[in-house]
């Protein structure tokens, strides 16, 4: 029986070098002296060094880029999470006309290229004067987050069962208590599992900020400018932004695995 | 009854007023845009043309090549990734039976995709350094001569499939991976007792079983890249010359980098964007009719 499984396991170990040879590649670039880097046959074995986040760090405009993502993002996941679980309340407990279009809708939105819609934004944000701003960004993002919050959360308040609410309703509690006091507390995990997916789908974007933005440039465009204007011969100091723009994932794959799996599922299996 | 259209009021409104401003409205400008001929270039009040940028759209080689390439980045890469998946799927599900050891399993299968699509162009970028890149390192070993991928207009966007295939196969899967969990064991454990293979078991019970949801991935997967910027600007930019350009690189550089053809960047942007409303109404109609119900 055990005998069976040799050439499964070989695929999959096969399958993750494929997968994490690259992704450990990054992580040994930016730790390496250039030295290390520039060289025909690969150092698997070297001296690691600091240096190529100290130059990284040494940049204004690397770490104002960082914070100015931390920024959008924690500032558009906060908003989607309460628009998003407000409508997705609504969608999942009320009963009224356009309830599965809207919840479609939101699916579409989700999906949109946003090459279509960032034309538009760019004149509008700039007629508003608020082309640059954290302002516009944040909200921009909501255009990624908040369909990614109603469609979870939908799915997470009709999993829990209706009968609490209605005992609570029974006992005179308003919509509003009901909501705040029963429902929300109830979708606590589901609320964890969006902000965690929307962080990470936020944090994870370059094209909004990179056409919406100059001064208030978030991470990933201050890396693709770098990458695609000549410093991408810095190897090292551009892997360890790469190394520095991973970290979210690799903080919430360690300490919240399951629930990253939960959500991943939730995502696209609409449950 | 009146108490709770004011409640269903309150509750929708703020959620759904910010995804019309920022998804609908837009939209609609979008094609108003697209209908006009807004050109930063031109001093000239820009006029209604009607379907002109469309119709140029099809005689212009350059917007041709774009929509080629979007279809063959998307063609070949969900094409493949589903081969892979189909089978890698069965072969995790069959491998890992216990809970937790399948939860760790599905976070390495998932963790690559959680990498921003800039830093896994960037990473690959430097993989396929003809002079210090691994990619090269391994060709060396069998023999062979180091060669420019991205450089050259043959190999640049299969370069560029191959990042979408190793960073997304996995979300295939996933997806695959968590409707085998969901299926019944027992038909799997007669066929064992019954003396079938493994081979048996995948094509005469997992992929039939599977096969509702085949569609599913494979269409949230076309809809993604469809919409693939990030990973090609940082590679390549849609070089060398106009090799790696998609439709989302090319309306990004007529219409904002190079030239500012606000207008024909639109037309070629809602003609993607029509496709994927197509693409998504097949799949909410098809998938989650039933169960929004619940």
């Amino acid at each position: 029986m055990r005998k069976k499984k040799i050439p499964f396991i070989i695929i999959i170990i096969f399958y993750f070098i494929i997968l994490y040879l690259p992704i450990y590649w990054l992580f040994t670039t930016a730790f390496k002296e250039r030295i290390d880097i520039v060289t025909a046959r690969p150092k698997f074995l070297f001296r690691p060094t600091l240096s190529n986040f100290k130059w990284i760090f040494s940049f204004s405009q690397v770490t104002d880029s960082i914070t100015n993502s931390l920024i959008v993002t924690i500032g558009s996941v906060t908003l989607s999470l309460i628009l998003g679980s407000l409508a997705a309340y609504a969608i999942s407990r009320f009963r009224f006309k356009g309830r599965e279009g809207l919840r479609n809708w939101t699916l579409t939105v989700r999906m949109m290229p946003p090459i279509a819609v960032i034309l538009p934004m760019y004149i509008i944000w700039t007629r508003l004067n608020l082309y640059d701003t954290y302002f516009s960004l944040i909200v921009t993002y909501l255009a990624v987050s908040l369909p990614l919050v109603i469609w979870l959360m939908v799915g997470f308040f009709n999993q829990i069962p209706q009968e609490i609410e209605e005992s609570a309703r029974i006992d005179g509690c308003g919509i509003y208590k009901t909501f705040l006091f029963i429902a929300l507390p109830n979708a606590i995990p589901g609320i964890i599992v969006s902000a965690i997916l929307s962080f990470i789908f936020v944090w994870n974007d370059m094209f909004f900020a990179f056409v919406l933005s100059s001064i208030h440039s978030t991470f990933p465009v201050v890396i693709t400018s770098m990458a695609t204007t000549g410093l991408e011969v810095r190897w090292g100091e551009m892997a360890a932004m790469g190394v520095l723009s991973v970290i979210p994932a690799l903080v919430f794959a360690i300490f919240a695995r399951n629930l990253l799996i939960k959500g991943f599922q939730g995502l696209y299996a609409g449950k | 009854m009146k108490k709770q259209r004011g409640a269903l009021f309150l509750f929708l409104t703020p959620g759904f007023l910010v995804m019309f401003f920022i998804a609908l409205v837009p939209f609609a400008f979008a094609i108003f845009m697209s209908l006009i001929n807004l050109n930063v270039m031109y001093s000239s009040k820009p006029h209604f043309v009607g379907l002109e940028n469309y119709i140029n759209l099809f005689t212009d080689r350059r917007a041709l090549n774009a929509f080629r390439n979007t279809g063959i980045f998307v063609g070949v890469a969900v094409g493949i990734e589903f081969i892979i998946a189909l089978p890698m799927s069965y072969i995790f599900y069959s491998t890992f039976k216990r809970r937790r050891m399948r939860n760790l399993i599905m976070l390495l299968i998932a963790f690559p995709m959680m990498i921003p699509k800039v830093t896994s162009g960037l990473l690959w970028k430097f993989l396929y350094n003809p002079l210090f890149g691994l990619v090269n390192y391994f060709r060396s070993l069998i023999g062979m001569q180091p060669f420019a991928f991205l450089s050259n207009p043959t190999t640049a966007l299969i370069s560029i499939v191959l990042v979408d295939i190793w960073q997304w196969t996995p979300f295939m899967i996933l997806i695959l991976l968590s409707s085998l969990e969901a299926l019944p064991e027992e038909p799997f454990e007669a066929a064992t007792i019954d003396r079938a293979n493994e081979f048996q078991k995948f094509w005469y019970l997992a992929v039939p079983m599977l096969r509702p949801i085949f569609f599913v991935a494979v269409i949230f997967r076309v809809i993604d890249a469809l919409r693939t910027f990030d990973t090609i600007y940082v590679m390549t930019s849609g070089g060398p010359g106009i090799a790696t350009e998609t439709v989302d690189i090319f309306a990004y550089l007529i219409g904002i980098s190079q030239g500012g053809r606000l207008s024909y960047a639109s037309a070629a942007s809602i003609i993607l964007l029509i496709i994927t409303i197509i693409i998504s109404n097949v799949i909410t109609k098809y998938l989650y009719k039933e169960d929004i119900t619940a």
